[in-house]
């Protein structure tokens, strides 16, 4: 059975789950959304862009006749009970309008998991059958105005009454999704000013919300304060034990980071069409504009990336379905085990889709930067992927720390892998050995070898630092960005492998191996920053260099963008 | 009452469509499968019948394997059941696709057949007429409109210039138009109980029908590419080169 942070000491499996492994219902279910999304969201775009929530609302609800929420919950209360790889490909075409998919996850990612993941059986009985249908629309509400990145350090509070059948809560909460029109919010809050509680708060309690907020993008999308001035809520509503909110704050947003990175993937490929359909539309000099160089690089980056994404988002997702349905451990136990891969998949995923929104406005020239022009309103809306579901900042500092704590916990045999990592560095043949079938295997050789030195080198570097590390957070990111890159490298390398016999299998490794060589320098940019500022040996980094094979990306680029045109 | 519904698996119209380059037919690799709209529609107005009345909507798709995907999408949506009649990849021409279906109807004994007017692949437009010949069944084609009652269905048909309403005796056969309602999605539950439904497969060869084509397709081509224009100054330039082009009359 897989556990979290394996990938961290073995080389990935030549049997990882890809987009191609679909079962039948799975595509189907991909196709409604798609129609759905196509025929009924893209029709009324321009009044979700204008911030027409209440069109966004009505979309929300017929989404929920149709089932599109019911994914995740259990039968016993409404649900289908589907695996998350189900979830995921729904969640991937939701992407074709942003604010409509933001919405969304809002509502059923992190305002229902909550209670999925902790409510007692009243709880689930009462709120998931209307949630899952859409009758009542849910909304999660952690961050204040002053407790962002601190969202722990809530000001919220919970005062009990009548000996503790009822608690009243004080408080505001800032950017809160759906605010405009939902019914449930998971709140969390204080009681008695100190141990931090989740709470189910209904509308009709009677909580205010604040002035919709004007934002950069996301427009279809409401967000509002909420305002909780004496709002009594009856104990019944406690969600999971009181003190222990931090456990359904924390286990939820695992989730919605495999989620905003999984969405990516979808955003990715749309953004990628839109671009292409351009670039052979669009002629200048005479010809369509994909015929140039420079345009066709454009596209490669982006449909290696989107690659790159999807081969990770599947991978991971199917990891915690075999951890989840296969060992009957507790859902968010699942996604705990992968916290590390989903926090990887979200900095990953939100900053190559970022790569790829930013190539599309180009590839549309002065055109991109228009209203009327679908790439201007993604630029817009992608912004935030960054800052929500943790800052990409502390995202990265996150990564180590949840593998130091394991490690510390004995979770992890962190030591064990860095003597093994040595090993490999010893006798590198018998890393070659072990890849020899696999695709792009220069490439993934080369990914070994910065994996096995991250073990080891930062071993050094922590114990250098000891508690001091904390204050070293460059260091700690470029720990991240070294592995984001050999997660989402080696997906793509054995998503490419999976399928290397297959009509496709030299489009996949060629856009496995565009990916590698175009994070690599980032790889040895984030080893040099992190020897040099524990004073360590830099040849070490220098090596690495070189252990990825120099080639002619050029050629790669051209390939890759030519077989997207046609494929696509 | 047995509604049967013939449904062909078709690209999907929003895709973009390229030949072969012998010309034989459409490049199928990387293009996007649906139910034909027409037969969409069929589908839709099938479980609305059903809805009203009561009955059982039966799915038959003629072709490969795959058509398997969109018999499955009309499960989900609500139909009953389906047959799938495998073709092996055979080609087959309107004639035999009536004279298969005539077998098929024969087995299932339905009380109304509801297809689209035609599939938007060859646009050819008569296998519904064909089925209604072969079966000695009265016809209404192009239903903008459908009421049952009485073993009779009253259809208003969209014709040039206006709307015309016949009435049939059922067993009938009834071709859809594109106005007559606006088909349901299959939704997620739907889906999940499709796979469920029954499915049953009959080999083509098993029917002993003869499909010796009468029709065959020589080549497909696509349209010449659109020339550019050119701008004139004024109406007089206008008229002359459209005389230089002999575009005029006179």
């Amino acid at each position: 059975m897989p556990n979290g942070c394996d990938f961290m000491s073995q080389i990935v499996s030549k049997d990882i789950f890809t987009p191609e492994d679909l079962n039948e219902e799975q595509k189907m279910l991909a196709q409604t959304v798609e129609k759905f999304m196509k025929e009924e969201v893209l029709a009324r775009e321009q009044e979700i862009e204008e911030g027409n929530h209440e069109v966004v609302k009505d979309l929300l609800k017929k989404a929920g006749e149709l089932g599109f929420f019911a994914i995740e919950v259990p039968q016993e209360y409404g649900g289908l009970g589907l695996d998350k790889i189900s979830a995921l490909v729904v969640n991937e075409m939701m992407m074709y309008n942003t604010s409509f998919a933001v919405s969304s996850e809002a509502h059923i990612t992190i305002g229902s998991h909550p209670i999925i993941f902790f409510g007692n059986e009243a709880q689930k009985r009462k709120y998931l059958p209307d949630l899952a249908y859409a009758k009542k629309i849910a909304a999660y509400a952690l961050t204040e105005p002053q407790a962002g990145s601190d969202a722990l350090n809530a000001k919220t509070t919970a005062t009990p009454l009548n000996g503790g059948e009822y608690f009243v809560l004080n408080g505001t909460k800032q950017f809160i999704t759906n605010a405009g029109f939902a019914d449930i919010f998971v709140v969390f809050a204080k009681v008695n000013g100190k141990d931090f509680t989740a709470f189910i708060v209904e509308r009709e309690f009677g909580v205010k919300t604040g002035k919709e907020e004007k934002k950069m993008g996301q427009k279809g999308s409401s967000t509002r304060q909420l305002i909780l001035e004496d709002v009594k809520v009856p104990k019944e509503n406690i969600l999971g034990e009181i003190g222990k909110g931090h456990k359904v704050a924390l286990n939820t947003l695992n989730l919605g980071r495999m989620r905003l990175g999984g969405s990516a993937g979808g955003g990715g490929k749309i953004l990628t069409k839109i671009a292409l359909d351009y670039a052979k539309d669009r002629k200048q000099f005479g010809k369509p504009i994909i015929s140039f160089p420079l345009i066709k690089w454009k596209i490669a980056n982006m449909a290696s990336k989107t690659f790159a994404i999807q081969s990770s988002s599947y991978r991971i997702t199917n990891l915690i379905d075999q951890k989840w349905l296969g060992e009957k451990v507790d859902e968010w136990q699942a996604f705990e085990e992968f916290a590390v891969e989903a926090t990887i998949l979200k900095v990953g995923g939100s900053e190559f889709l970022w790569h790829i929104v930013d190539e599309a406005v180009q590839i549309h020239g002065g055109y991109g930067y228009l209203r009327e022009y679908k790439v201007e309103n993604a630029y817009r809306d992608e912004r935030v992927n960054r800052i929500y579901e943790g800052t990409n900042e502390i995202n990265r500092l996150n990564i180590p720390e949840m593998i130091l704590r394991r490690a510390m916990r004995g979770r992890i045999d962190f030591f064990g892998w860095v003597q093994r990592a040595q090993k490999n560095l010893d006798s590198p043949d018998e890393i070659k050995k072990q890849i020899a079938e696999y695709s792009a295997k220069e490439e993934l050789f080369a990914l070994e070898i910065a994996k096995a030195l991250l073990l080891t080198e930062s071993q050094k570097v922590f114990s250098k630092f000891g508690e001091e590390i904390q204050n070293e957070q460059e260091i700690l990111a470029a720990f991240s960005d070294i592995l984001i890159g050999i997660f989402l490298g080696e997906s793509a390398i054995a998503r490419a492998t999976k399928h290397k016999d297959k009509p496709y299998g030299r489009y996949y490794e060629n856009m496995a191996r565009f990916v590698v060589h175009t994070y690599w320098p980032k790889i040895v940019q984030s080893f040099e920053i992190m020897l040099l500022r524990a004073g360590l040996r830099l040849e070490l980094a220098e090596k690495l260099y070189r252990t990825l094979p120099r080639i002619d990306v050029v050629e790669l680029s051209r390939e890759i963008a030519d077989t997207t045109a046609e494929v696509l | 009452m047995k509604i049967l519904v013939p449904i062909k698996r078709t690209h999907d119209p929003y895709s973009k469509i390229k030949l072969k380059p012998d010309g034989s037919g459409i490049d199928t690799s990387n293009i996007k499968f649906v139910i034909n709209p027409f037969d969409e529609i069929a589908v839709e107005e099938a479980l609305r019948k059903k809805e009203k009345h009561g009955g059982e909507v039966v799915i038959l798709s003629i072709g490969t394997q795959e058509a398997v995907e969109q018999i499955r999408t009309a499960l989900a949506m609500g139909a009953d059941r389906g047959i799938l009649v495998d073709t092996a990849g055979k080609t087959l021409d309107q004639d035999s696709i009536a004279r298969i279906m005539v077998k098929i109807i024969g087995e299932e004994k339905p009380d109304l057949v509801i297809m689209g007017k035609q599939a938007i692949d060859d646009d050819s437009n008569q296998v519904g007429q064909l089925l209604s010949e072969y079966l000695n069944w009265p016809q209404a084609t192009f239903a903008s409109k459908v009421d049952i009652q009485d073993k009779k269905a009253t259809v208003v048909r969209e014709v040039d210039g206006g709307l015309e309403t016949v009435e049939v005796d059922l067993p009938a056969i009834i071709t859809t138009d594109l106005r007559l309602n606006q088909p349901r999605y299959a939704s997620l539950p739907g889906i999940m109980k499709a796979k469920q439904k029954p499915l049953k497969v009959v080999k083509l060869d098993e029917l002993g029908v003869d499909i010796t084509p009468k029709v065959v397709v020589e080549k497909l081509e696509t349209p010449p590419e659109r020339k550019a224009g050119i701008k004139v100054k004024d109406v007089d330039e206008l008229i002359a080169k459209l005389k230089e082009m002999k575009a005029l009359p006179f």
